[in-house]
């Protein structure tokens, strides 16, 4: 009888054995499956990479030696396009630990410069110079990348394994790749001078600074009675809390665990605030639930309000975009900014965002662009934001233009039906500001807005007009 | 057996006469909206305007039908509320003529200078927010879109949204998989905000976690602000 048992258990076991087996042989052959199919798109992500900087060396060294406008144009629109695919195929390899921001940047500095010398007719004196600079970091570029992928040559999978590196951190048995050929890259690419030319990722154009922000510096005090001015808090039940960030820094820093980070975390501080110091004010209502605060950010100096965020959730949906307009407007009023105008209103979710440019002598100035919003529910303002108008904003003189609007309307494309038309300061994707003529029309049954400069007569820049049930888009 | 399919056939053939004149003889009345004081029980092609204005308002959850029932009267009622109309849930004139006003004409056209809405970024935005920073302030959650938004605009990362969210290793939401939960309403509105230009970080590139911040890199970084658990800087 015992006998009998014992065949049976064990016959069970090594039945239940070989299906534990076999579920473990499937469970790894999927997984190993999954693996190659990442380790390929990897591959294929990085040969493409090779490529595009092998195309992208001949390309720059034929760049140096274009010289009639039609082979330049053709060579400049072949570096833009192919320093934008390398671009896109380096950030979606996991090279190394840290972002690669050198030769990202150099790369799409590069696709940037190619497509503002586009813009040029002829080349610039500057030209020359700068884009032998540009072959030297491309040669450098290609150069290593050989190097790297003849490491690579004899490796299993060695995608995969950089991947698992970069994202958990595995130590021993990937310690020997590569990877740091591209820190090596990354040095080497700072050392280089900065490119200078006029495109939005020019390093001048990078981190923005307030144009002409007057005034004396405030103290927490004046930033409170800014609060309480600002938003109509008078009398109101509330507290006021200023958060200082160097202060909330230290004190995070003071619970750390790891004494090591609390050393790092101070010392950091001394590596240099943000462009523009401000003060952040907490307003805590005494008698509603926390969820219903607002923050205010001001401006230390000249005390000027940089944006404002309501927290409190907003249900239901009453007010129609034109009263969150008309709310929006009696805001502006309020807060002595008469002269600005609503140019358009946008529905999201349960609340209204209502934009509105300044007008000086009849002149609509998009860069002084200031933003408001209204909930649905109650009409209530639950939010404010100036950061581009506290940029921008300067003592502008209104310039004469050379072109009548007759003149500048026969720049548009003769079946463009204008509509209204008027004239408008716009900002470019530098920073800039330029004069411009504004058409609203349409074409084909599509609507427009065009911009043609005053001066010059040249089309500026074009913006299709949506309109749906959620307000009105420009594209 | 003959027999008993009859009869079941019969029978259906019956329910399906029966059922039909009773559809058809709920005849529905053709006032527009405002012609008439609408209440429970009411009918009618009023009705249903009535219906489909409340739901653009966002009040109503019930079916577009032209019947007055309990869930249209508690519509009514909130939007009576909303206005400081007398909350009875009977729309009559006042209510009426406040509706039609809620819908009224859109706003005038001009440039507004507002980056594309993209619902796809909306919504992307939306995702890696709720899976970095669910539970942080909200002014947290806008802050972790405005460095995403941030990056898009600089040299030293890719240019799209997706390019910049789905970099190897740039967000630790996205290698653990919580990128995929389902974003509440906090991280929707705050994504919202981040695209309309709210950026309470001053133009950051990066933020991270003190207390759990691996990289020794990272310390190289200047440091700006801290909101919840993360430090944000360039």
């Amino acid at each position: 009888m015992r006998n009998k048992w014992y065949y049976i258990t064990l016959s069970a076991l090594v039945v239940a054995l070989f299906a534990v087996g076999y579920w473990g042989f499937q469970q790894q052959k999927d997984k190993n499956e999954i693996l190659l199919q990442r380790e390929n798109s990897l591959q294929q992500a990085f040969y493409e990479l090779t490529s595009d900087l092998q195309q992208l060396e001949v390309t720059i060294s034929k760049a140096m030696v274009a010289s009639t406008p039609m082979q330049r144009r053709e060579v400049l629109a072949n570096m833009w396009r192919q320093a934008n695919t390398a671009q896109q195929n380096l950030a979606k390899l996991p090279l190394s630990k840290e972002p690669l921001v050198n030769t990202q940047k150099y790369l799409n500095q590069l696709a940037d410069y190619s497509f503002t010398l586009l813009k040029g007719e002829r080349k610039s004196d500057s030209e020359s110079k700068q884009i032998a600079g540009l072959y030297k970091r491309a040669r450098l570029l290609t150069d290593q990348l050989m190097k790297f992928e003849a490491s690579l040559a004899d490796r299993e999978y060695p995608w995969i394994k950089m991947a698992a590196k970069e994202e958990r951190n595995f130590s021993s048995a990937t310690r020997k790749l590569p990877t740091n050929t591209f820190s090596e890259i990354e040095d080497q690419m700072q050392q280089f001078p900065q490119l200078v030319y006029d495109g939005p990722f020019a390093d001048e154009n990078l981190l923005k600074k307030p144009r002409q922000l007057e005034g004396p510096e405030i103290t927490e005090g004046q930033a409170i009675a800014v609060a309480k001015k600002f938003l109509n808090l008078q009398g109101q039940p509330v507290r006021y809390k200023v958060i200082d960030r160097e202060e909330q820094i230290k004190e995070m820093a003071d619970d750390l665990q790891n004494p090591d980070s609390r050393e790092r975390l101070r010392r950091q501080l001394k590596n240099g605030g943000p462009p523009l110091e401000t003060y952040l004010i907490n307003v805590i209502p005494h008698n509603r639930e926390v969820g219903n605060q607002s923050y205010i950010s001001i401006t230390k100096k000249g005390g000027r309000v940089m944006w404002v965020v309501n927290t409190r959730n907003i249900d239901g949906r009453y007010f129609s975009l034109q009263d969150a307009q008309a709310k929006a407007v009696k805001f502006m009023d309020s807060i002595g900014m008469e002269n600005f105008k609503p140019t358009g209103v946008l529905r999201t979710l349960n609340q209204a965002v209502v934009s509105f440019a300044a007008i000086k002598d009849n002149v609509i100035i998009y860069p002084d662009l200031v933003k408001v919003k209204v909930a649905l529910d109650n009409g209530e303002i639950i939010g404010y934001e100036a950061r581009n108008y506290i940029f921008a904003n300067h003592d502008r003189e209104i310039p004469e233009t050379k072109l009548s609007l007759e003149e500048a309307q026969k720049a548009l494309e003769p079946n463009f039906k204008v509509k209204t038309s008027r004239k408008a300061i716009i900002p470019l994707s530098t920073g800039k500001e330029v004069m411009t003529y504004e058409f609203y029309g349409s074409i084909n049954g599509l609507n427009y807005l065009v911009y043609v400069n005053a001066d010059t007569g040249q089309e500026e820049k074009i913006l299709r007009v949506v309109k749906n049930e959620d307000g009105v888009l420009t594209i | 057996m003959k027999r008993k399919r009859w009869v079941v056939l019969s029978i259906f053939l019956c329910v399906l006469i029966v059922s039909g004149i009773s559809y058809f003889s709920q005849e529905e009345t053709t006032e527009t909206l405002g012609e008439r004081t609408l209440t429970i029980g009411t009918r009618g092609w009023d009705v249903r305007q009535l219906q489909r204005r409340l739901d653009n308002l966002g009040i109503y959850p019930g079916p577009v039908d032209g019947i007055y029932g309990p869930r249209t009267a508690a519509a009514v009622r909130r939007f009576q509320r909303s206005r400081g109309l007398v909350v009875d849930g009977v729309a009559g004139p006042r209510t009426i003529s406040a509706l039609l006003n809620a819908n009224a004409a859109r706003p005038a056209v001009a440039g507004n200078w507002s980056a594309v809405r993209n619902q796809d970024d909306v919504r992307l935005l939306a995702r890696i927010i709720h899976g970095e920073a669910r539970g942080e302030p909200y002014i947290g959650q806008v802050a972790i879109a405005a460095v995403v938004l941030n990056r898009v605009e600089h040299p030293s990362f890719p240019n799209t949204i997706p390019g910049v969210i789905f970099q190897p290793g740039a967000f630790s939401a996205v290698s653990d998989g919580q990128i995929w939960l389902t974003p509440d309403a906090s991280a929707k509105r705050a994504a919202n905000d981040a695209l309309n230009g709210w950026d309470p970080t001053g133009g950051a590139l990066y933020y991270w976690n003190p207390a759990t911040a691996t990289s020794s890199w990272i310390w190289s970084r200047s440091i700006w602000f801290k909101i919840g658990k993360h430090v944000f800087g360039r």
